[in-house]
């Protein structure tokens, strides 16, 4: 079975049920899959062969689905791409991931700007105009099962491209489906890039039932978000910490009661017990699902049952259907319960490996095992709570974001020496990115220029919300940047109080990002 | 006075989203959010801004584009909040 096959499955079922609901429109099953068989009918006009990679650069929306599905029913691997990533990334992946097709939608600005690389390209969809390029060279093949590669941000600063076999995904969807319960009559507000595997799962879970996604695509103004849910009588809500923060604390909420509404569901990254509380508090009569999952795990890995919130408290949940984790020592031994070690996960769910990239496979796929790189405990029924990571990744609002592609790009700037990038705890996002930055001998780049340089080239979230320009960055003896010093740096020029909540009585002004200390 | 909120309105933007650039391009009737200016932690901001420099509170039902999303909308917004000032002031005495 493969994943169109799934959603074929739905659109048979219920073909005038609603499918997707986008500001004033809304498709049902049936347009939606008109739509994917005429991409389908247009790519297939070109040189595409089974096993090829396209990209698709596009927001979420019933475009961005019907593309996808047409991918998969050509047996092509669907690689998607956050819509707000600069064109050098957009270049790095083309070459990266050997795509020979880029479907892009019109709402991309930086497709304006076009300087990016696309010279190995076959073909480009812009709507409905079909670009076919004469490029012919050799085309890698992946693995036969290959649905999708999700590009995620490892420790080394190269993002990683995740194998997701049609089987991987299917498993994990199902698995999902059975504990949160869903069926056609459910709909969710879909918050969550689809490009990434928390917003990916959210889509595919409510297309394998008929459920109806309802799409927003800016979280500016959360109360635009609510009003939304009350309109559309959504049933759920996926968010991660931030976007419960968000809600709390810069919206009208107290003033919405949403009689539809029957769940809420919580991952990608630790959620505050105070924000927990404040939440549940606020959608008492709501299920709140707590879950853990990564994008090597096709998403979800473990989950909370909401009835155990309090008796579990601080705790991810257990393994979902179809996954088993265990706690592996420093040593190699396995940890018995109660002790800490690394995070281990095996599945029909886990990945096939990294694109091209046999030794982060091996080092992460052991045995059949996928290590987590997180750091927790199992309790004696089986329970996970994670103490934290064994990586530098910086995990702010929904991304995952590596400090070294930061670094890299304000080493770009020829007034950077130095730069170490860290993430530092922020009510809100969970971590905010700060740069310490050492200039070169005589120069003196302003914070403002080098947030400049990087607004330039790095999508929004990655880009740093404060820099500190120091005369040497603090390193141990054998040259290692001190990481926690940077820390303490960064907190001391930048005061998060400010941003912390509308709820405090006196507001903190932002003080000076600067601070050169030579 | 709307000339000097103006003038101070679209000198934070500048300042703080731009990073000092571009900020000619800036027409007032630009939406923050469509350029990609603001982003959610960016109206926090924004809003801690206009309590501290105009002196008004911005309650949670406030927190809307038409107030927020455009220099022009602000300008509106602050015009409205001097409004609802005076009336209560010529009420309270």
């Amino acid at each position: 079975m493969r994943l169109e096959d799934v959603v074929s499955q739905s659109m048979a079922r219920w073909p005038g049920r609603i499918a997707v609901v986008q500001k004033d429109r809304s498709w049902t099953y049936a347009e939606l899959g008109q739509h994917a068989a005429y991409l389908k009918k247009k790519i297939g006009e070109t040189e595409f062969s089974e096993g090829d990679r396209i990209l698709l650069w596009m927001e979420n929306s019933a475009e961005y689905i019907a593309a996808y599905l047409a991918i998969l029913g050509l047996g092509g691997v669907v690689v998607s791409l956050h819509p707000q990533v600069p064109a050098s990334e957009v270049s790095r992946t083309i070459r990266h991931v050997g795509a020979t097709g880029l479907i892009v939608s019109s709402s991309i600005k930086q497709w304006a700007a076009g300087d990016f690389d696309s010279t190995e390209l076959q073909f480009i969809l812009k709507e409905d105009e079909l670009i076919r390029r004469t490029h012919s060279g050799p085309v890698m093949r992946g693995p036969a099962d290959l649905a999708q590669i999700i590009y995620t941000s490892g420790s080394t600063g190269q993002p990683k491209g995740v194998m997701l076999s049609h089987r991987n995904l299917i498993a994990n969807t199902r698995s999902i489906l059975s504990y949160l319960c869903l069926d056609e009559n459910d709909s969710i507000m879909a918050i969550l890039p689809f490009v990434y595997a928390y917003g990916n799962s959210v889509m595919l879970t409510h297309l394998f039932t008929g459920g109806k996604i309802v799409i927003e695509n800016s979280f500016v103004y959360p109360n635009l978000i609510l009003d939304r849910m009350l309109k559309e009588g959504v049933t759920g809500l996926s968010g991660v910490a931030s976007t419960y923060a968000l809600l709390l604390n810069q919206s009208n909420l107290k003033s919405y009661s949403f009689p539809m509404l029957r769940y809420l569901t919580h991952a990608g990254g630790p959620m505050p017990s105070e924000l927990l509380r404040r939440l549940r508090s606020s959608f008492s009569d709501k299920r709140m699902f707590v879950m853990y999952g990564q994008t090597e795990a096709a998403a979800r890995l473990t989950y909370l049952p909401p009835e155990l919130l309090d008796v579990k408290n601080g705790s991810v949940g257990r393994a979902i259907p179809g996954v088993s984790i265990k706690i592996v020592k420093e040593g190699g031994e396995i940890a018995r319960p109660g002790e800490v070690g690394e995070v281990y996960a095996t599945g029909e769910n886990i990945m096939q490996g990294y694109w091209e990239d046999p030794q982060s496979t091996a080092k992460f796929l052991d045995d059949g095992w996928l290590r987590t790189g997180d750091m927790g405990r199992l309790d004696e029924e089986g329970y996970l709570t994670l103490i934290g990571r064994n990586s530098e990744i910086i995990k702010s609002g929904a991304y995952r974001i590596s400090p070294t592609e930061i670094e890299e790009v304000l080493l770009q700037h020829p007034g950077v020496q130095e730069a170490g990038v860290v993430g530092l705890e922020d009510p809100i996002l969970g971590e905010i990115i700060c740069a310490v930055v050492m200039p070169n001998r005589g120069q003196f780049p302003t914070d403002q220029e080098l947030l400049a340089h990087c607004a330039q080239r790095l999508a929004p979230y990655k880009r740093p919300k404060s820099i500190c320009l120091v005369a040497a960055l603090p390193k141990s003896p054998s040259g290692k940047v001190l990481r926690q010093e940077l820390r303490e740096i960064s907190r001391a020029s930048f005061r998060t109080a400010a941003r912390t909540t509308r709820q405090e009585v006196e507001m903190v002004p932002i003080i000076s990002t600067g601070m050169l200390d030579n | 006075m709307e000339r000097q909120y103006e003038r101070e309105l679209r000198q934070y933007v500048i300042d703080n989203f731009l990073f000092g650039q571009g900020g000619s391009e800036l027409k007032n009737d630009d939406s923050f959010m469509e350029r990609g200016i603001v982003d959610s932690t960016g109206v926090l901001e924004l809003v801690a801004f206009l309590e501290e420099k105009f002196q008004v509170k911005v309650e949670d039902e406030d927190l809307i584009p038409a107030n927020l999303d455009s220099i022009n909308n602000l300008l509106l917004y602050l015009e409205k909040k001097a409004a609802a000032k005076e009336i209560e002031r010529v009420h309270s005495d």
